[in-house]
This record gives C-alpha cells, structure tokens and sequence, in this order.
C-alpha cells in the first residue's frame, strides 16, 4: 500500500488528521487531546489581541469560541479565562515544542474582502503562506458563501497563498476552486459543530474522485465513525475540532478519531465487498451433516454457489421460502 | 496649547493617546508588554505571532520601527488563538 504521508504543497504530513484548536478552555487538555490525535497540522484563528477589550467584529464560529492564548509575559491579562492552563503557556508554546503546524483560518468573515485582510494578517504574525478560507455566509448555519469563496480564492492565489478553501459538499463548486488554484479542497461533511456527520456521501465520494488536489472533509464530525466514513469515501484528511473539543473526554475521542482515519483509509485502499441484498454464506453448504449422501467435490444444485442479488427469483430456486411467485413470463430465469 | 485635545489613536478598537514619535512597534510593544527589535521580532527570541494593519492594511514587521503613527489612526494588533 501506498505511505501514508499526506503530501501537501511539497511538505508532508504523517498525520491525515488536522485538528482544530477551538473549545477547550484549558490548554493543558488541548495540548494532551492534540498529542492524543497524532496530528501534524492545527488550525488557528486570526484575532486582535488581549481580547479582554472584546473580539471585535469577528463573530464567527472560532470567534465566539476564542480564548486568549498568544505569548504574552503574564501580567497584563488578568482577566484571561483559562485559569486551569500555567499563565505561561500559550497554544504557541504548545504547537512549538510539539512541532506541530499551523493553519491560521479567516472564520468569522463574510466577504472576500474580509477574508483578505485576515489571511494577510495571518500570514504576516504566523509566517505561512497557508491559509484555510472560509467565508460564511450568515451566523445561524456558517454555511460557506461559494460565490465569495471563489472571489477570495482567485485573489489569495493571486498573491501567493495555498488556499485551502472551506467549501460546501457541491462537486461543482469544489471542481470551480481547483481551478481557481486552491491547494486544497475541504468540503463539510455537515455545518461547522452540528456533529451530524456526512449528511451527503455522495457528494463528497464524488468531489474525492474527481479532485486532483488534497480533499480535506472538514466539519460536522461527531464521532470516530463518520471520520473513518469520510476517508472510505476517498478523501485525503480529515479536519475536525468541536467532535474532540468537546466530547466529555477530548483525549480519548482524539485518539479514537487518530485510529478512525487511519481504518478509514486502509479500509478504502483494501476495496470493500459490494453491497448485497440476499445473504452469502461464507461457509460452505457441503458437507453439512445429516444431509444424506455428499459426493465430494460436487456441489450439489448450486448449493455452494452465492446465489447472487435481488431480483433473484426464479422458478428453479423455488425452495426458497423467500421466492415470490413466478411471475407470468416464467421463462426466462437461471441460476 | 495645553487646552487643546489629546491627540488618539484607535488601538484594537481602543483610543490611546498618541505620543510624540511612536512607532507601529512601540504601540506592538505597548500592547503586549514584550520588548521588540528593529527587524519587528520579540526582544527575548521568542516566537511573537503578531501581526499589524494600519488603517486596514498590513505593516510588515520589518517595517514597524520606522512607521510613525498619526492621529486618528486605526491600529489593529492582532494574534493567534484557538479555532476551528
């Protein structure tokens, strides 16, 4: 099988997990949930600073989730909520020595232009021409705009960003920002937070098939499951954070959430089982005692034979409780 | 001139009187009480993860020593925090 590092705009990640720093006050659990996760790459939010004054205009998902973290000499904020975490530390402090990467996001924008500033912003404090883009479209669904998206996109490449845009499960728009030049494709599973998992695998099977960049499944995780779901669609990672942030013990969900993608992308490299409706046994009829004479090696009337999917009914198989009566062109049917 | 108003600026939204010759990196330094370098970097050789738009552009860091501050100004100081 194929390694499993993830290779995106030349570096590459041994982690298909990116994991979201938002909704854990306390960084000494984030830093032991991200750890737990084995991830490579977390997101940030791009925000003013000492937010003891207020977050500003940016009322997005990580803006109403933020807690002041940057480096700081501890004596100027002492309003800081996260009192469980050393005054000290800092979600820097934490990706640093972790050697864990970072995604500064534009969440909390609602137009190109916003979200131009904010990566610019962004690239300038973290150093990273990497950029998630995500410009939402109202503050009830942070569904993503896809007409601003594709705006914001053209632009940031335009001035040297990878784009790794957040974007909706349509296929259409996902192909429309490849071409715009993202780096990368991160269609939701469902809205950010709702933790209804893929409500369209469809959708997302197909933007994974025709992609040429990383696809990144990237929001409304709830569980391990739907992140293993996500990578035997065929997408390339998995991007989560309020699925570990906020289950009732982050750590271990973040260590199930390691182990789901990495079953999920065994599992799509092994190629399933097609899907049947009519059971096949996987031990053989012959040979089964009681059942008079069994000459060997002679399967007798198809016994051992699966006998396939519906419609199967068919008037040689009419011992089978299950067999509808043979319809009126009862000619045509073998098994 | 000792009635006349105090000149500001709007720090994060904030109004600070402006003083005399202040620079994008003593308003850096003001705000997050670090000591910064002429090239826009912590003093103590720390990752700063700090980032300035004046008036809605950016200021690169290389630039915050030599960028004087007027008045009525717009100053945004901003930093990485936890998000999605």
């Amino acid at each position: 099988m194929a390694s499993n590092q993830l290779i995106i705009d030349g570096v590459s990640l041994g982690s298909r997990l990116i994991m979201g720093t938002g909704g854990l006050t306390d960084l000494a659990m984030l830093e032991r949930a991200l750890l737990a996760s084995g991830t490579e790459l977390t997101t940030v939010a791009v925000r003013r600073y000492a937010p003891g004054s207020g977050l500003g205009a940016g009322t997005g998902r990580a803006g109403r989730n933020a807690e002041e973290v940057a480096p700081r000499n501890g004596t100027n904020a002492a309003d800081h909520g996260a009192a469980a975490s050393s005054p000290r530390d800092s979600l820097y402090g934490i990706l640093h020595r972790n050697d864990i990467k970072v995604l500064p996001n534009t969440a909390g924008c609602y137009t190109a232009r916003d979200a131009l500033l904010t990566a610019e912003l962004g690239r300038e404090a973290l150093e990273t021409d990497w950029v998630k883009l995500e410009v939402i479209a109202d503050e009830d669904t942070l569904l993503p705009d896809g007409v601003e998206l594709l705006d914001a996109t053209e632009q940031l490449v335009a001035r040297g960003f990878k784009v790794f845009a957040y974007t909706s499960d349509d296929p259409v728009l996902a192909l429309h920002l490849e071409r715009a030049g993202a780096t990368a494709v991160m269609p939701l599973g469902a809205p950010i937070g709702t933790g209804l998992g893929i409500l369209n695998p469809h959708n997302i099977e197909l933007i994974a098939c025709r992609a040429s960049v990383p696809v990144v499944l990237d929001a409304g995780i709830g569980t391990a499951s739907e992140a293993a779901l996500a990578m035997e669609l065929g997408c390339d990672a998995v991007l989560l954070a309020s699925a570990v942030t906020r289950a009732q013990n982050p750590v271990a969900m973040a260590q199930a959430m390691r182990y789901a993608v990495d079953a999920g992308r065994l599992a799509r490299g092994a190629g399933r089982i097609a899907r049947r409706t009519h059971a096949v046994a996987s031990s053989p009829m012959a040979g089964r005692i009681g059942t008079g004479n069994d000459t060997a090696g002679s399967a007798t009337s198809g016994a051992d034979v699966p006998r396939g999917d519906w419609p199967a009914p068919s008037p040689v198989s009419s011992s089978s409780p299950l067999s509808s009566p043979a319809p009126s062109d009862s000619e045509s049917h073998v098994s | 001139m000792n009635t006349a108003p105090q000149d500001t600026i709007l720090v994060n939204g904030n109004p600070v009187p402006l003083t005399e010759g202040l620079s994008v990196a003593d308003a850096v330094a003001d705000l997050t009480g670090r000591d910064i370098t002429a090239a826009g970097r912590a003093a103590d050789g720390k990752p700063l993860g700090i980032a300035v738009a004046l008036d809605h552009a950016v200021i690169p860091r290389a630039r915050w020593s030599d960028t004087m501050l007027e008045a009525n100004q717009t100053v945004e100081i901003v930093t990485a925090v936890q998000g999605g």
